[in-house]
């Protein structure tokens, strides 16, 4: 808990900064990837303070931020919200770096979290009503699904995984609800747009308002994260969005990585936005002597990015001088671009997997590297859908290899299990408190077997299967990300990054057979009519005499047909009355 | 399945068994030779097995039966809750009258507001006074409304005492103030909640203060010794209520929004395009609300609740290209000047040349970005602008403060006479388009840089709320102190105007109101399958209840309260979820449910009832025949049989036989009733049935020939 009280503290320098006038920063960071793929990050950052008129009339005035995102914040009684979006999957091993630069993104698919105040004197309920407003209100705006299906969806144990920025957590819930099977896609974007005061008009959102390009990337993640402003407190609030996609600048009949902005965005530097405080390109240059850029950047800096300490060149906007120019990067005498041999790991990685899938069961198997020299603490979280149980006595943790052994008991030190209930729908939730030896992996196994859903519990396209979310790294032990004198060039904990994710992953389900409507009529019509029959056949029926004799006399084989003709024709003959008397 | 399988005496025996221990139902008839052991024909074994006739008959009518029990079940388990509507009282509401309100005016009067008697005249006090004048008033008011055709009733009665709670709400008073006109005719005026002319706290004021709202009619002392004050006053008071409490209240026009109890203004600043310069950085929005907007939403909180948004747009683009033509006025005179200034410059005149220069230059001065009527309506350009945050289902009023960008100034409006340039949009709000000076990078708009803006949203406020302006014959309240200017500002509404708000939307909620309570009446009636739950049934009754109530009130402001709700409830029940008709399945669905599961349990039922049917008929035509011919029947063969020759089965006939062959049966004699003789039927199924060679049925299958041998 100490470690989370400091991860608060690394939050803080911006909080202190937002100030009352209203401010808006954009940033685009452009991060070459070792696999030749490039990383683009546009984050836009708006400090506001909410002003409510005076009068008996409500009123709420707005100038860089939008009426429309406050307002069903400001209504509910929202602390803190966060919505990401991701498509695509973010490779670990190839790119170096645990996850995206924007660390708010999730591992896949979508993911709403807030934290909301608790109202004085109102039901305990109210606070579920207001999550519940609060995400179809933004639900709507971003045109996906962000409210839980059902109440039970909600996760409120991330509490402590995702604390809260600014305040205590006195009188406030979190709610946590993640929505795997949704995916970022072109009606999320022009809202997000909308959202920004420079409405992808000018200035750096310019070259993210081009759905045919940007959407067009590989990995791509939206999202945004509000902190609304403390009336008790009088401090400002702030909402910052980004988005980042992942762009493969080796051409596809090969050649080199050398691009620039107008190569990837099809446009020129655009205009600055007038009421912009900061505008700046940034370069996290990558570890290579032959890389160059052209114009030289206006500024240097230096930032400890997953653990390595990287230089990032800054290219200021505001002064205007690059509209309408061009931003260069090249790696000089390149000729075709070779994919490397060996690629530098991130200091921590993580992979989830299923082992055994059968119909009815399956085994998590987690594996955690920790690439780094020091010996790691973090929290595995993990959440499920009610039909997946898990066996928790069957779980393990074992180091796969290196040097160092450690027992199961000291590699877990604490599990926290929130079952769920079924069948009511609820979710399981799982927190490991993990220990991660230094140069090993860690493996961490959960058995489950997967319960019966109901018919109508299917998704539309069951047959697909149904995603898990993705679990969450939680690192306890980071030191930021900020410059530190005298140390290394590689540091494991110097890093902003606390959230590893995994993937999600897709689970099948054993589907019925969704005709069964039809199939169920016709059963049932043919067992009414053949076991009505029978009934009334078996209560009604005359029983009486049919002259087989006969039958036998004409030779024949088949005897009751016989036996009916015989009486068929018992009334012509004279010799069938007889027989029949 | 060769019948010899089965050894001829076991059979013997089974049937046997049957016989001692399975037929209750034959009558011991001591003649029988069942009685005495063993079959003897094989028409015993038949009756001894087969259920008697009544009995097959009883279990075949047994499963009708059965479903006709259950059918109560079904119908409970199925039917749907259709609580009575109160049609009558709605269908009275649909005729009555629409509903009025009469109010109560107060007169009172200062007691120095009248000349003193002459000496020797009894002296009138106040009341008196303005009894006598209120007469007048009423006399000159309902020959107002006789005259001329003008139909209106007088929805007002005057009083002339009252005070304390009970006090009506409409107040005129005389005054007689120092700071009043001198001149004639009297300008009365309304009070506003600020000090008055009397200079006494308006609101809840002591006594002998102007409370706000009250109509004052102001007197100087001059013109207290008037021989015609009495007149004047009688026109002055007419004339002002008139104009204040008018017999109709005005229609809504179509630009009005709809009424609802809850609306929300959005306030927005667009800039067309910040990034070019020259834009609007903030501006003082809550000052100027409270400033023009407060004053006049403040009276309107027993109607409306207003709820206020506002935002900045730096990025606004238009969706049209406006035009840069001539400034409508001016364009063809500048024009014909500078043509003949060329002509003379062609002729060689000096100077001229210069002077056609400096024509055009002004010329493009004069020139300006021109939006017409058709841009005006494409002008909001909802697709990139979001005007409002839609966080609810209020109707939302937009008043739009457009900056143009540098390269569209100035941008004004082809149609004359609109300076400043603005334009209403009808049930969504309002336009002002402000061409700041080119003079600094960015502006900041103070409250005195928005006061036209605000003007002229506060006016398209009244209209898209449909609220009534100051009639003609009411001045505008002086300020507080005299030596202070007249704000020039609207005056909010006054209690008078409230009023007569209310009256307007309370018509238009009672008119909807009923509309809605029709409507329900008649889809439930049309949809036969709709569920009237408690829930609608409530909000229907309530809405009624309402309805009727408003009838008997007196008070404006409480009936127009009524009808709120009552729309609110009609509305509630109508757009209630369990009230839409596609709920409800037509009867083709429920044939489509029932078909499957009904039609092959009926099959056998039909058939079974049918044989029996078919059956009874030929008995009786059997028996008939029988009657009629029986001493041409051939002698019983069957000397053991109780029944008479005639019913044994050499006595069947051929002709029925034909019949019976068709359906695959042979017919047998029953022997339940001495009298009785039938035919009994039995299906081809059964004959199936019996065929096989089973030990059960073979019991049944007693070898033909040995079993013929003691009949023959």
């Amino acid at each position: 808990m100490t470690r989370l009280i400091y991860l608060l503290g690394l939050l803080a320098p911006w909080v202190a900064a937002s100030l009352s006038a209203d401010e808006f920063h954009e940033a685009l960071t452009l991060h070459p990837l070792p696999d030749g793929k490039l990383s683009v990050l546009f984050e836009f950052t708006t400090y506001f303070s909410g002003s409510t008129g005076h009068g008996r009339t409500p009123e709420s005035h707005h100038s860089l931020t939008s009426p429309s995102l406050l307002l069903p914040l400001q209504q509910n009684n929202v602390s803190e919200l966060s919505i990401s979006f991701v498509s695509g999957q973010w490779d670990q091993h190839r790119s170096g770096q645990a996850g995206p630069l924007s660390y708010g993104s999730g591992g896949g698919g979508g993911e709403t979290r807030g934290w909301l105040r608790n109202s004085k004197g109102a039901s305990p309920g109210k606070v579920n009503e207001n999550w519940v407003a609060v995400t179809n209100a933004l639900g709507g705006l971003f045109c996906a699904t962000l409210a839980p299906a059902k109440e039970g969806e909600v996760v409120k144990t991330f509490g402590d995984i995702y604390p809260p920025s600014r305040e205590t957590k006195q009188n406030l819930t979190h709610f946590h609800v993640p929505h795997p099977e949704q995916l970022l896609c072109a009606e999320n974007l022009t809202p997000f747009l909308a959202l920004l005061p420079s409405k992808g008009v000018s200035g750096l959102s310019h070259l993210l308002a081009q759905p045919g390009v940007v959407l067009s990337w590989g990995f791509k993640a939206e999202g945004i994260e509000v902190i609304m402003p403390d009336p008790s407190t009088a401090t400002g609030g702030l909402w910052k969005g980004w988005w980042e996609g992942v762009v493969d600048l080796v051409p596809v009949t090969g050649g080199s990585r050398a691009s620039s902005i107008e190569k990837l965005f099809r446009r020129s530097i655009p205009r600055v936005f007038p009421e912009a405080s900061s505008s700046v390109i940034r370069l996290i240059t990558p570890e290579q002597d032959n890389f160059r850029m052209e114009p030289q950047a206006g500024s240097r800096e230096e930032q400890w990015l997953d653990g390595r300490k990287r230089e990032v060149m800054v290219w200021d906007l505001m002064d205007g001088g690059l509209v309408g120019q061009d931003l260069r990067f090249w790696w000089e005498n390149e000729g075709d671009f070779g994919h490397p041999l060996k690629l530098e790991s991130s200091p921590i990685s993580i992979s989830r997997r299923m082992a055994a899938p059968y119909a009815s069961d399956g085994t998590f198997v987690i594996r955690i590297t920790n690439n780094g020299d020091d010996q790691r603490d973090a929290v595995y979280s993990e959440v499920w859908p009610w039909w997946v149980k898990g066996w928790m006595s069957e779980v393990s943790a074992a180091v796969e290899s290196g040097e160092t052994e450690g027992s199961s008991s000291e590699l877990l030190r604490h599990l926290a299990y929130h079952p769920s209930y079924p069948p009511h729908p609820s979710t399981t939730s799982l927190h490991f408190s993990l220990t991660l030896p230094a140069h090993a992996t860690l493996i961490l196994t959960i058995p489950y077997s997967k319960l019966t859903i109901k018919y109508t519990e299917h998704r539309p396209d069951a047959e697909r299967g149904v995603e898990l979310p993705s679990g969450v790294l939680t690192l306890l032990d980071l030191e930021g990300e900020s410059d530190f004198p005298n140390s290394t060039v590689i540091q494991s904990r110097r890093s902003g990054r606390t959230h590893i994710y995994t993937t999600r992953l897709l689970l099948d389900l054993p589907t019925p057979d969704f005709s069964m409507p039809y199939n169920v009529i016709i059963m049932s019509c043919t067992v009414m009519a053949v076991f009505f029959g029978m009934m009334q056949g078996a209560l009604s029926r005359q029983w009486g005499y049919v002259d087989t004799a006969m039958e036998r006399l004409r030779g024949r084989g088949k005897v009751t047909e016989g036996a009916r003709r015989g009486a068929e024709m018992g009334p012509e003959g004279e010799g069938d009355t007889e027989k029949i008397s | 399945m060769s019948s010899s399988a089965v050894p001829p005496e076991s059979g013997r025996i089974a049937v046997a068994e049957v016989a001692t221990t399975a037929s209750p139902a034959t009558p011991a008839d001591p003649k029988s030779p069942r009685t005495t052991g063993g079959i003897q024909t094989p028409l015993d074994p038949t009756r001894i097995v087969n259920p008697s006739r009544r009995r097959r008959v009883l279990i075949l009518l047994s499963f009708p039966l059965f479903f006709l029990l259950g059918v109560p079940f079904w119908w409970w388990s199925t039917s749907i809750e259709r609580l009575s509507l109160p049609v009558e009282r709605i269908a009275a509401l649909e005729s009555a009258p629409v509903t009025t309100v009469r109010s109560t005016i107060l007169l009172t009067s200062a007691p120095d507001a009248y000349p003193p008697p002459p000496p020797g005249v009894p002296s009138y006090g106040p009341r008196q006074v303005c009894e006598a004048l209120g007469d007048s008033v009423i006399k000159s008011t309902e020959a107002y409304y006789k005259q001329g055709g003008r139909l209106g009733t007088r929805w007002w009665d005057m009083v002339y005492e009252g005070g304390g709670r009970d006090a009506p709400a409409l107040h005129v008073h005389l005054l007689r103030s120092e700071y009043a006109s001198t001149d004639f005719p009297l300008k009365p005026y309304v009070q506003t909640p600020h000090l008055g002319l009397a200079g006494i706290p308006g609101p809840g004021g002591a006594a002998g203060g102007v409370k706000a709202g009250t109509l004052v009619i102001p007197i100087h002392p001059k013109q207290v010794g008037d021989r015609y004050l009495r007149e004047h006053l009688k026109l002055a008071i007419t004339d002002s209520i008139l104009g204040l409490y008018p017999s109709e209240p005005p229609e809504i026009p179509l630009r009005a929004i709809k009424y609802s109890p809850n609306v929300t203004l959005s306030f927005v600043l667009l800039n067309e395009d910040a990034a070019e310069g020259e834009y609007v950085q903030g501006w003082d929005i809550e000052a100027a609300i409270r400033e023009h907007f407060t004053p006049h939403l403040e009276p309107l909180r027993p109607i409306f609740n207003f709820t206020i948004e506002s935002q900045m747009l730096y990025h606004a683009p238009l969706s049209f290209e406006p035009t840069w033509t001539d400034v409508a006025s001016q364009g063809e005179d500048v024009k014909l000047q500078i043509e003949s200034a060329l002509g003379e410059a062609e002729k060689g005149k000096e100077g001229a040349e210069e002077v056609a220069k400096a024509l055009i230059e002004e010329d493009k001065r004069e020139k300006a970005w021109m939006v017409d009527e058709e841009m005006m309506k494409v002008f909001v350009n909802s697709e990139r602008w979001t005007l409002d945050s839609g966080i609810s289902q209020n109707p939302v009023l937009r008043f739009l403060l457009f900056i143009p960008s540098p390269s569209h100034r100035p941008l004004l409006l082809s149609a004359p006479s609109s300076s400043p340039p603005s334009f209403l949009l009808p049930q969504f709000g309002s336009v002002v388009i402000l061409n700041p000076p080119s003079s600094a990078p960015t502006y900041h708009l103070t409250p005195p840089a928005l006061k036209s803006s605000f003007h002229l949203f506060t006016s398209h406020l009244y209209s898209l709320l449909a609220l009534p302006g100051t009639p003609p014959k009411v001045y505008p309240c002086p300020p507080p102190d005299p030596r202070m200017e007249p704000s020039g500002l609207r005056d909010g509404l006054n209690r008078w105007q409230l009023e007569s708000v209310a009256r307007q939307r309370m018509r238009e909620n009672e008119d909807e109101a009923r509309k809605t309570l029709v409507g329900i009446g008649r889809l439930v009636k049309k949809i036969k399958e709709m569920q009237v739950g408690e829930e609608v049934r409530g909000r229907v009754v309530g809405a009624v209840d309402r309805l009727e109530k408003m009838a008997k009130t007196r008070d404006p402001l409480e009936a127009f309260v009524l009808s709120r709700d009552a729309v609110a409830l009609a509305n509630e029940a109508f757009f209630h979820p369990s009230m839409m008709g596609l709920l409800y399945f037509p009867n083709e669905h429920k044939f489509a449910v029932y078909t499957p599961l009904f039609a092959p349990i009926a099959v056998p039922i039909l058939v079974g009832m049918l044989k029996e049917l078919v059956a009874w008929v030929r008995r009786r035509k059997l028996r008939a025949k029988r009657r009629a011919g029986q001493p041409a029947q051939p002698a019983p063969t069957d000397p053991t049989a109780e029944e008479p020759a005639g019913m044994e089965p050499g006595g069947l006939t051929h002709s029925a036989a034909d019949k019976l062959a068709g359906i695959g049966a042979y017919v047998s004699e029953s022997s339940e009733e001495g009298s009785a003789r039938g035919v009994d039927v039995v299906g081809l199924a059964d004959l199936v049935i019996v065929g096989p060679a089973t030990d059960r049925r073979g019991t049944l299958r007693a070898r033909p020939s040995r079993a013929a041998q003691p009949a023959s």
